[in-house]
């Protein structure tokens, strides 16, 4: 059966900021298992990006507060794990890319020096065979002159190649988990196709169970397996990607599909009434319900806990039963 | 690469004529005759014919202006106190200060980058709040008070050190502590500031994503970013001083280019100051150039131009 | 508008919650108050010569010693604030003025106008400012006017330069184009909108500028450049203080604490504003 390779409970984050604390993610639990695609979906805001990152810990603290809950890899809780371990785990057993490869590598070093740095710690091989990885790893995702890249700056790569080139430093430890945080969204939309179907075949030919957040509901449809609905810190609705988007049960999600024009490739999720509550102060109860077409008193008083509607497939809403009969 | 280096140097050149025509015009608004402010009160009319003949005094501005540019060109500017060509005056002078910059430098330079890294590294610490107060008092010292008290202190009571004048290397110690105590300071904040604004940016946050251990994201990944803009504050820093140590010299009694313009500006000896001026300006606009041409070669963004985007 | 005043509000906060920022504000308070009440808390009149005294150190009478020509160091050192203080402020507040002026105009009209007054600015830059202000004293001679004028000349680039790139920022904004768009005056949109917005690095320079307007002022004075004598001015008066300096330390020591003092006041002020006033320098 499916393993579960990564378990986020009940992770609760807040930031100190000047203007108040900011509740970022309330109750977040998902679960991530071997050999699958996750998205993560919501919109800007939502606590999609800093659930990715608080997986590694990337996030500062201060200003971030990590208040509550556990990241379980393999069963070990990666919150309590001493930083040296943790940066075992970092890029050799879960690796990460971002939204910006403009400035997600280093201006003043080569791909080469760079790529080569991660390979040789956590592959713990000397700088010639580090080469080797690297020019292997860079051929993987399609970067055939590899040699080149690696003598280049940054600067003198095109967008897509950079990203490339971070997935590429990505695959060259053989992580078991990708964490990939946006990473189309920056890039013209005919390379954005490349890039996902690069990361389709990392899943088919490495293995690699990736968790893959986005705004957009097109991206998860083309390559998702299961998908898991954010809204304002919380996960609202999760399953299998079928599931979710054929027969979405949460007003927010359903409110999302309906918005799209069927005939637009590019899905983006903007078009429900309302916007995205403040979170220094929430709502009350289910923090869609100031949006919510179908809110009643008890909306705006209790949390609606995620249950499971149907095997496999679970909402966090009071009326679902009622708006699915 | 190569033409935009040629195009600072060119630009060099309406700088320093702009230099060269404040400074003129500058001189010339002394109050008086400069023919008796050259040759003093007591000089007889024949005495201030020649020198308003040497010196083209009676010639209309522009003509004055562009003897004086031919003199200077030619190296025939004479002091008009010691009648001594004004470059082999002023270039032993130039040395000295020179000497002293580089020796405040190497004091200060390792210095204010270690203190200035550490403290951003262990940020909101005891040290980083040493280190950031300290430097702001170093910023905020009078140099020539700083100068008397060492001077009180190494000189008058524990009499380790001279008090001034230029004898050895014990007489460069004093003045070089004076100038190194501010100029650490400010590389030290300079350095803090630049470092806590690159551990914050996204490539950063990939090498810590990646696991590469603490010492080596700040000491490797970071540093590297820094010293670009951190070698172009210590070079402008060091073209100030060349210029701007007239007070240490002068507290200190050290023979260096700083004290002789403005003892030729007591002197109302205009020859000196022109030449002093203009020649402390090149000097500082070319190690200007300099440090703009080091920066195209340490940034690779310049040094390999702009890719395909 | 009550945006504005929001965001006064908040920067005030933050300010208040820098501690050095506080010391600099209590600091310079304490400067100001000594200047302006100089003549109720001097406890003798500064130019008042007990030659008998001299260079006495201090004790009760004279907490701070007595110089050379048997006056009273505390309150010459009082007497001092005012004349630093009067004279780096005309200095700083004109040098702002006309650099901001400069910048701003060729920052907002660009091309021929903007290369003509940044490369005037350029000389001036190129130029080392301790010896431009030197020379313009020793040329004009040491009135106050003039020492205003050798320490605001020296600052005027500084001030255009970033008045011109804040104006830069500023220009290209919607509503710039906005305002455009309903016909207002080009001159009237930099003045009504761009140089409004770019008052905030303006106003930190200013702080940061007193400290050096005030070690300018004081630096000339050791020279024998500044503030003539008797009037009392902290370098001038420490220029005097080196030559018995072996039998009277106090007679130095204390102007130079004074500079020190109001030194640090504004640069530990324009530090702790600049800090508030781009809260990313400091977000801990």
């Amino acid at each position: 059966m499916r393993e579960k390779i990564l378990e986020i409970n009940h992770l609760q984050i807040r930031f100190d900021t000047e203007d108040g604390v900011v509740k970022a993610l309330e109750d977040v639990n998902l679960e991530l298992y071997s050999g699958e695609i996750l998205g993560l979906v919501g919109e800007t805001g939502c606590g999609k990006s800093v659930t990715s990152q608080s997986v590694l810990r990337l996030l500062p603290t201060p200003p971030t507060r990590i208040t509550n809950g556990s990241i379980l890899f393999h069963g070990k809780n990666l919150l309590e794990m001493p930083e040296e371990k943790m940066n075992d785990i970092r890029g050799g057993k879960i690796a990460m890319i971002f939204q910006e490869p403009m400035t997600s590598l280093n201006p003043v070093f080569t791909i080469g020096e760079q790529l080569e740095d991660v390979i040789a710690l956590h592959r713990k091989v000397d700088r010639k065979e580090a080469n080797v990885i690297a020019v292997k790893s860079l051929v993987d995702v399609g970067l055939d002159d590899a040699e080149v890249i690696l003598s280049k700056y940054p600067h003198e790569l095109s967008g897509g190649q950079r990203q490339r080139v971070m997935i590429a430093m990505a695959l060259s430890c053989q992580p078991e988990v990708l964490i990939a945080d946006e990473p189309t969204t920056a890039l013209d939309v005919s390379i954005q196709a490349q890039i996902l179907s690069i990361i389709k075949h990392l899943k088919q030919d490495h293995g690699m169970a990736v968790l893959l957040v986005t705004h957009n509901l097109g991206v998860v449809a083309q390559v998702c397996d299961r998908v898991a609905v954010m809204y304002a810190g919380y996960v609202v609705e999760k399953g299998d990607k079928f599931d979710v988007l054929k027969t979405p049960l949460h007003p927010y999600p359903r409110g999302l599909l309906e918005s799209i024009p069927r005939s637009r490739k590019v899905r983006e999720l903007r078009s429900i009434p309302g916007s995205v509550p403040n979170l220094i102060n929430p709502p009350e109860g289910c923090r869609f319900h100031p949006r919510c077409p179908f809110s009643t008193g008890v909306c705006d008083r209790e949390v609606p806990v995620l249950e499971e509607a149907a095997p496999g497939h679970f909402v966090a809403c009071h009326h679902w039963r009622r708006l699915n009969p | 690469m190569g033409r935009l280096a040629l195009t600072r140097v060119l630009l060099l050149i309406p700088v320093l004529l702009g230099v060269s025509i404040f400074i003129f015009l500058l001189m010339r608004m002394i109050p008086g005759d400069p023919a008796i402010i050259i040759a003093g009160e007591n000089a007889t009319p024949e005495m201030l014919k020649e020198i308003r003949d040497e010196f083209d005094l009676d010639e209309p501005l522009i003509i004055q202006y562009i003897t004086f540019m031919r003199n200077l060109f030619s190296g025939k500017v004479v002091s008009i106190k010691t009648r001594r060509p004004v470059f082999e005056e002023l270039f032993p002078r130039f040395l000295n200060t020179l000497q002293l910059t580089l020796f405040s430098m190497a004091i200060a330079v390792p210095l204010g980058m270690i203190l200035g890294v550490l403290a951003a590294a262990y940020r909101n610490s005891f040290l980083d709040n040493f280190v950031m107060v300290l430097s702001l008092l170093g910023v905020s010292m009078p140099v020539f008070w700083l100068g008397i008290i060492l001077i009180l202190i190494f000189a008058v009571q524990l009499g380790l050190l001279p008090s001034g004048g230029k004898e050895g290397f014990e007489s460069l110690v004093l003045p070089s502590i004076t100038i190194a105590f501010a100029l650490t300071s400010m590389i030290a904040r300079m350095t803090r500031a630049m470092m806590i604004e690159t551990l914050s940016t996204e490539f950063i946050r990939t090498a810590k994503a990646y696991g590469l251990p603490r010492r080596k994201v700040i000491y490797k990944y970071a540093l590297k970013n820094v010293m670009i803009p951190i070698v172009t504050v210590i070079g402008l820093q060091f073209g100030y001083l060349l210029g701007g140590a007239v007070l240490t010299e002068s507290v200190f009694g050290w023979p260096g280019i700083g004290r002789y313009i403005v003892d030729g500006i007591f002197a109302r000896d205009y020859s000196v100051v022109q030449t002093g001026i203009m020649f402390l300006s090149a000097v500082f606009v070319l190690v200007n150039l300099g440090i703009d041409i080091l920066y195209m070669f340490l940034d690779p963004k310049i040094r390999r131009g702009v890719g395909k985007s | 508008m009550k945006s504005r005043l929001d965001s006064v509000r908040k920067i005030y906060g933050r300010l208040k919650k820098n501690r050095l920022a506080v010391v600099g504000l209590w600091i310079i308070i304490i400067l100001v108050i000594t200047a302006v009440f100089a003549p109720l808390i001097a406890p003798y009149d500064p130019n008042e010569q007990d030659l008998l005294s001299s260079l006495e150190g201090p004790s009760l009478a004279h907490p701070m010693g007595v110089d050379f020509f048997g006056r009273d160091v505390f309150s010459r050192v009082i007497w001092g604030a005012r004349v630093s203080l009067t004279i780096s402020l005309v200095a700083v507040a004109i040098s702002a003025v006309v650099g901001t002026i400069l910048g701003s105009l060729a920052g907002f009209y660009g091309s021929v106008l903007d290369e003509v007054i940044m490369r005037i600015m350029d000389v001036f830059l190129a130029i080392p400012s301790i010896l431009l202000a030197i020379a313009i004293v020793a040329v004009l001679g040491p009135r106050t006017s003039n020492l205003i004028l050798a320490v605001s000349v020296s600052t005027i680039p500084e001030f255009s330069r970033i008045a011109r790139s804040a104006v830069l920022v500023e220009k290209n904004k919607e509503y710039i184009e906005a305002a455009r768009a309903i016909g207002e005056s080009r001159l009237s949109i930099l003045f009504r909108y761009a140089l409004p917005n770019s008052m905030v690095p303006i106003i930190v320079q200013a702080s940061l500028r007193m400290a050096t307007a005030i070690l300018s002022v004081s630096g000339l004075g050791f020279l024998g450049l500044g503030v003539q004598p008797p009037t009392p001015e902290w370098g001038t008066d420490l220029s005097l203080a080196r030559t018995y300096l072996e039998i009277a330390p106090h007679a130095g020591i204390f102007p130079g604490i004074a500079i020190f003092l109001s030194v640090i006041g504004f640069n530990f002020l324009g530090d702790g504003l600049n800090e508030a006033l781009n809260p990313k320098l400091k977000d801990r």
